[in-house]
């Protein structure tokens, strides 16, 4: 039974499928014109050279809204809704671990343009660091040098000052005895009719 | 991701570089905040400035375990695998104890036996203090060439396992160490490139 219900009777079956060379010549050419264009969208280019991890320059925000109370709509932006906002791949992460997560990913990273891979350094390059270091380190270290430095320019600075002082005194003292002797001889002056601002009855 | 061992990185004892920490810590530290916020995407030139800021070595402390700095760190450099070479500089440098230490464990952990008397050995002249924190999160006070005792003769630092080495005195037989402790300081380095055979 199953074999007959297979076989369709009364619809010929026979005839063979005529090698038609003009048609799968056609279609030879249709095909060739598809890959073509095909080939050209699809391809990127050469594969994408991404830079080497780099770890980050600044310090993950995680604490600046903590504690905060907030107004949380579902139609607000991404950017306001709770949670951290990540706006190189625009979405929310509920917390920090998972944004800490999120942000270490393969997807962040790519989305930085970097891969996972990180650069190898070199021997001088550690060496060229260790010295960097070192010296950023010295200004803020403390040492005798320095102390006996800072003594020495201090006591200068005081020197310095009590000089000033005494020449001050000095011209104030200079100022105060030619204020007392007028340039103008007395006689002159009485001779013109006013002998300075002293009272001339004496 | 993150936490892939670089691929470059050559197996040690038979087995991923990452693995000689023990799973149960390894796991913590891949959750510690530190780790993930300063840790990540460091190179063995970035993990100076973070090994100079270290101000305490240790293993685990506190009720939950948390993984310290230090271990985090011994932790990164088994991930990027760094050069005998860099390792070295670590060891050598004056300045900084602690990186001076971090070099020290991580040698410990994956150099030869040789090695690790080479350039350890000499560490016992240096008495610098070193704080330490213990697992109740109490700082203890030790010293650099205490530390490195501990390193050379015991089998457990800072909650890690450290791998057997040979004892001291079979060492000697089989290569030219010198016979005195940490008497050899700054020739060390000189020494190493084989010129035992020629002399």
């Amino acid at each position: 039974m199953d074999q007959s219900s297979n076989h369709v009777v009364g619809v010929d079956n026979t005839s063979r499928k005529k090698f038609d060379r003009e048609e799968i010549l056609q279609r030879a050419r249709e095909r060739d014109e598809e890959e073509a264009d095909g080939r050209k969208s699809k391809s990127k280019g050469p594969p994408v050279q991404r830079k080497p991890l780099k770890p980050r320059d600044y310090q993950v925000d995680l604490e600046s809204r903590l504690g905060k109370t907030q107004v949380v709509t579902p139609i607000a932006p991404l950017s306001q809704q709770a949670g951290y906002y990540c706006p190189v791949c625009e979405c929310v992460v509920k917390d920090s671990a998972n944004y800490l997560d999120h942000i270490n990913g393969k997807k962040h990273q790519r989305a930085l343009g970097m891969s996972m891979r990180v650069e190898r350094s070199s021997l001088e390059q550690v060496q060229q660091r260790f010295e960097s270091l070192k010296k950023r380190k010295d200004p803020g270290s403390f040492t005798v040098q320095d102390f006996d430095e800072r003594m020495l320019k201090q006591q200068q600075e005081e020197e310095e000052r009590k000089r000033l002082r005494r020449e001050k005194k000095k011209e104030k003292k200079k100022e105060k005895v030619s204020e007392e002797e007028p340039e103008i001889d007395p006689d002159v002056a009485a001779m013109m009719g006013f002998g300075g601002f002293k009272t001339s009855k004496k | 991701m993150a936490n892939r061992t670089d691929p470059l990185a050559k197996s040690i004892r038979g087995t991923n570089p990452q693995n000689l920490v023990e799973k149960i810590l390894r796991s913590k530290i891949y959750q510690n905040t530190y780790w993930k916020e300063q840790c990540f995407g460091l190179t063995a030139e970035t993990l100076v400035d973070k090994a100079m800021e270290l101000d305490h070595l240790g293993g685990t402390f506190g009720g939950n375990r948390k993984p310290s700095p230090f271990i985090c760190l011994v932790m990164k450099m088994l991930q990027i695998q760094p050069e005998k070479d860099i390792v070295v500089e670590f060891i050598k440098n004056e300045d900084y104890k602690y990186v001076r230490v971090l070099g020290a464990f991580y040698l410990r952990l994956t150099g030869t036996d040789i090695d690790i008397y080479r350039y350890l050995e000499p560490l016992y002249n240096d008495y610098r203090k070193l704080r330490r924190k213990s697992a109740d999160g109490q700082y203890a006070l030790t010293h650099v060439d205490e530390y490195i005792d501990e390193l050379l003769t015991t089998d457990y630092s800072c909650d890690i396992a450290l791998p057997r080495i040979k004892k001291r005195i079979i060492t000697v037989g089989e290569v030219q160490l010198g016979r005195e402790i940490g008497i050899e300081d700054e020739t060390v380095t000189d020494t190493v490139g084989g010129s035992y055979i020629g002399s």
